[in-house]
């Protein structure tokens, strides 16, 4: 059986990059009182999300395999 | 064991097949998590207490985000079959999960004085860290038993578990993205 | 064998769970014994060793430790009894034992419309008679959500679309075996004196319910995890399992009935574990979720709680539709009238069915402001629900139809469902519900729903699918005396009661108005008359499985796959993987060819 795992080509450094920048920006928003905190945290937690999803959960993996008919 | 879902030739492989079903169960589990957000948000509008500990709330964070980035290396050697690294990078993992769970203790411990489960947040604490907190060790257990075989060299062919352990460990790391602002942010 | 090392384990497992509970509890300060808290935290614990036990340690789990697996050696009978991995098996296991359930909680209704059979308080008293109601509710609702999907999901699915078993067989037989527990639990609870809330059971009165509440809440958690393993294997089955040629439009609509409804489960189930967990953490932990005078909300519970129990009315209901629309095709010997619109009714009610939920709260006291979106949503359910309903008649219309056994349960639904589709749409109405909300009408309208709709479709489809599954036939002349019996004895018993509760009986409880007497005794009678009719169907079903005669392969001249290998089916189904031609509905077309399953060289793999 193929391992079709594509952690080889996997972009984990940036992503890992990404996601600590993206917490740092968290944490500067939530110490302060600014308007639109929320709405700005909602984004970034979404954005980190996604970031784990595809670079090391490989989401492209799973809808190419079941893509049929 | 009479599986016989390999007897007859498939259309699909099975790798896809595994794949399919792990991702249904994170889609599933997705549903638990919203639950327990919308819980929190019904109850505490956006209110978060003001003894939460800010600097335990973005260690265990980054703490965590960086065991889903070694899991990843450790997936990444199994798929290769480099033992050696596999067990090393899982054994980092187990460590900084570890980690985490000790730190959410630690929240627990002050927690039970600065705000019990008979109050509003705690309620709410309770229940999004106990929940997540679950998942982390079994989380922990999975890796554990992937660590043990990969050593003695039991993935060389086949890595599935060793994907499916860590892409339920980034699970875990993607819950606790929500999670962490909710809780201590704001 | 396996049972017993399953008890065992379990037996463990509580006490190793209860010992670290107790150990817990003594370090934070507490008394180390309360049944509660001591049983839902080693529960889970419980569970685990069950499982263990039962088959998943030898035949799974000791691979994992890089040691070699049991060997599988129960054949015959035994299999039924053991961790057994055959789809066919595993849903004869389901079939049997949601069967059992459902005459158990059939003898609790029993009771309960001798209670109501005269004024005053006959034989039970009111706590007694709501624990009653409660089981019965709470039995009768698992029966509903499983068995349907539980035994045919798993006995016919793969079948029908040319696969050999489920995508993930262990897993497969660990939900089935997660049954076990929940009737365990359900035993539990009714020794411990049952419980008062009702299958809802609405906070906060089931955070203060005694022990047996307890129990109906580890219960339902319990069969919400079987339900879920089950659903996604159910869904990863249909999506990567499908024979070659077996499109999306070429499935039986039967298959999508049970896909549409296993994405329902899977997604919202979890939404029931949730409220499950929070009363269990209100009652033993000193949560506040639900206690609003700490700054809880019980109507937090009712929106958690139905945004699953809405979407499992369609759980129940589904695949119900999807053996009715299969059985009208084929007895009526025509192609299904507006396959593809079928299909689309049935998406059409899973994107529906999760916008709907608080329908069930107009008069809790939530915001009004919510009341008119859930009226014209709910209104809105009913016009997949109404193409369903066109496809079936379309079918029927100028048919030659043969009035075999499953064909009346079909027909059956069809009449039953009308009704108690119709009385919904009264009761989405917000001014109509107010005066209806927790009488004999809204007990009537759900009975016609899901015991005239779902439960018609369970007997229907065991008529229909006995001679596959067992190799015997059953008998006819029984089958139509149960179908008539069954069929007048339920409209006798619930028709009734939609007068009952204009005139305002109320339901969950022992006792009622004098006036109102003549109309309960009637109804009492109808439902005995209902529930006597159940003995000619066990009679039929014990005596047809042991005696018997042979079954054809196909008995029903049905097109779809299961029909066309050897009743009951060998072991993996087909000896060649089949070729799916065209759909299954080529009635009166005699070059029409469903499938090929003896192509030569078949044994080329084929991967995408």
């Amino acid at each position: 059986m193929t391992i079709l795992t594509s952690a080889r080509e996997s972009p984990g450094q940036a992503a890992l990059l990404a996601l600590a920048v993206l917490t740092g920006v968290e944490y500067v928003i939530g110490g302060r009182d600014i308007t639109g905190a929320f709405a700005m945290l909602t984004l970034i937690a979404v954005v980190k999300a996604a970031v784990i999803v595809i670079a090391f959960m490989h989401l492209a993996n799973v809808l190419r395999g079941s893509a049929d008919d | 064991m009479t599986d016989h879902a390999t007897q007859l030739p498939h259309v699909t492989p099975r790798i896809t097949i595994n794949r399919a079903g792990l991702w249904l169960f994170f889609l599933s589990e997705t549903m638990l998590f919203s639950g327990i957000l919308a819980t929190r948000f019904s109850l505490l509008g956006t209110e978060v207490h003001e003894d939460v500990s800010q600097t335990i709330g973005l260690v265990i964070t980054s703490i965590l985000l960086a065991s889903s980035y070694t899991a990843l290396r450790a997936e990444h050697a199994a798929s290769s079959g480099d033992r050696a690294t596999c067990a090393k990078y899982l054994w980092l993992t187990l460590a900084l999960g570890a980690v985490f769970v000790a730190g959410v203790a630690y929240e627990w411990a002050e927690a039970f004085d600065a705000f019990p489960a008979s109050t509003e947040f705690g309620t709410v604490f309770f229940l999004m860290t106990g929940v997540h907190a679950f998942h982390v060790i079994t989380g922990l257990i999975f890796l554990a038993i992937l660590l043990n075989n990969a050593r003695l060299g039991r993935y060389d062919d086949d890595a599935w578990p060793v994907e499916a352990g860590v892409k339920y460990w980034h699970f875990v790391d993607v819950v606790w993205v929500f999670f962490y602002p909710a809780l201590y942010l704001i | 064998m396996n049972i017993l090392r399953g008890l065992v384990g379990g037996a463990l497992g509580y006490v190793v769970g209860a010992g670290l509970m107790m150990a817990i509890r003594s370090s934070a300060g507490g008394r180390a014994w309360e049944v509660e808290s001591v049983t839902a935290g080693a529960w889970l614990f419980a569970l685990s060793g069950w499982l263990l036990g039962v088959g998943v340690w030898r035949y799974w789990a000791r691979g994992w430790f890089g040691r070699d697996v049991a060997p599988y050696t129960a054949t015959g009978g035994r299999r039924y009894l053991d961790f057994d991995t055959d789809h066919k098996v595993i849903g004869i296991q389901y079939l049997v034992t949601f069967l059992g359930m459902f005459f158990m909680a059939g003898l609790f209704a029993m009771l309960m419309r001798w209670e109501l059979m005269g004024n005053g308080e006959d034989i039970v008293g009111p706590d007694q008679y709501n624990s009653i109601m409660s089981l019965h509710g709470t039995m009768m609702v698992f029966v509903a959500v499983a068995a349907t999907v539980g035994a045919f999901g798993n006995y016919v699915v793969p079948i029908m679309i040319g696969a050999d078993d489920m995508a993930f067989p262990k897993l497969n037989a660990m939900s089935y075996w997660l049954v076990p527990p929940v009737l365990i639990a359900l035993t539990a609870s009714f020794l411990a004196g049952g419980y008062d809330t009702g299958w809802t059971g609405y906070a906060p009165l089931s955070v203060q319910s005694d022990v047996g509440g307890l129990f109906f809440n580890l219960a339902f958690f319990t069969l919400g995890l079987s339900s879920i393993v089950g659903a996604i294997n159910i869904v990863v089955t249909v999506v990567t399992m499908r024979a070659e040629g077996m499109t999306w439009t070429r499935m039986p609509i039967f298959v999508w009935s049970i896909f549409v409804t296993a994405i329902l489960s899977f997604i919202f189930t979890q939404f029931i574990g949730l409220a499950m967990l929070m009363v269990v953490l209100d009652r033993t932990a000193g949560t506040i979720f639900f206690d609003p005078a700490a700054g809880g909300s019980p109507l937090l519970y009712q929106h958690v709680f139905w945004f699953y129990s809405h979407p499992a009315v369609y759980i129940m209901i589904l695949p119900a539709f999807g053996i009715t629309l299969e059985l009208v095709s084929t007895f009526t010997r025509k192609p299904l009238f507006g396959y593809k619109w079928a299909v689309g009714a049935l998406l059409g009610i899973m994107s529906l069915s999760a916008v709907v939920w608080a329908h069930h709260m107009f008069t809790s006291g939530m915001a009004e402001a919510l009341r008119k979106p859930f009226l014209a949503s709910t209104e809105l359910i009913s016009i997949p629900t109404g193409l369903i309903f066109l496809c079936a008649l379309g079918t029927l219309w100028l048919g030659k139809i043969r009035f075999e056994v499953p064909m009346l349960f079909a027909l059956g639904v069809l009449f039953n469902f009308l009704i108690g589709g119709i009385t919904g749409v009264f009761l989405a109405d917000v001014p109509v519900d107010i005066q209806l909300q927790d009488t004999y009408f809204v007990v009537a309208h759900f009975h016609y729903v899901i015991l005239g709709g779902g439960i018609f479709g369970l007997f229907g489809a065991t008529y229909y699918w006995f001679p596959k599954m067992t190799g015997r036939s059953m008998s006819d002349r029984l089958g139509k005396v149960h179908f008539w019996w069954m069929m007048i004895g339920f409209n006798a018993t619930f028709l009734p009661m939609f007068i009952l509760g204009m005139q305002g009986m109320n339901r969950r409880v022992a006792d009622y108005s004098p006036d109102l007497e003549s109309a309960n005794f009637a109804v009492s009678m109808g439902g005995f008359f209902l529930g006597t009719s159940f003995v000619i169907f066990l009679f039929n079903f014990i005596w047809s499985w042991a005696r018997g005669p042979a079954a054809p392969a196909d008995p029903w001249g049905s097109l779809t796959l299961e029909w066309q290998i050897p009743s009951p089916p060998p072991h993996e189904n087909f000896t060649s993987p089949p070729l799916v031609l065209s759909d299954p509905y080529g009635y009166g077309d005699p070059d029409s060819v469903h499938a090929d399953l003896a192509r030569d060289g078949a044994k080329t793999v084929v991967e995408k």
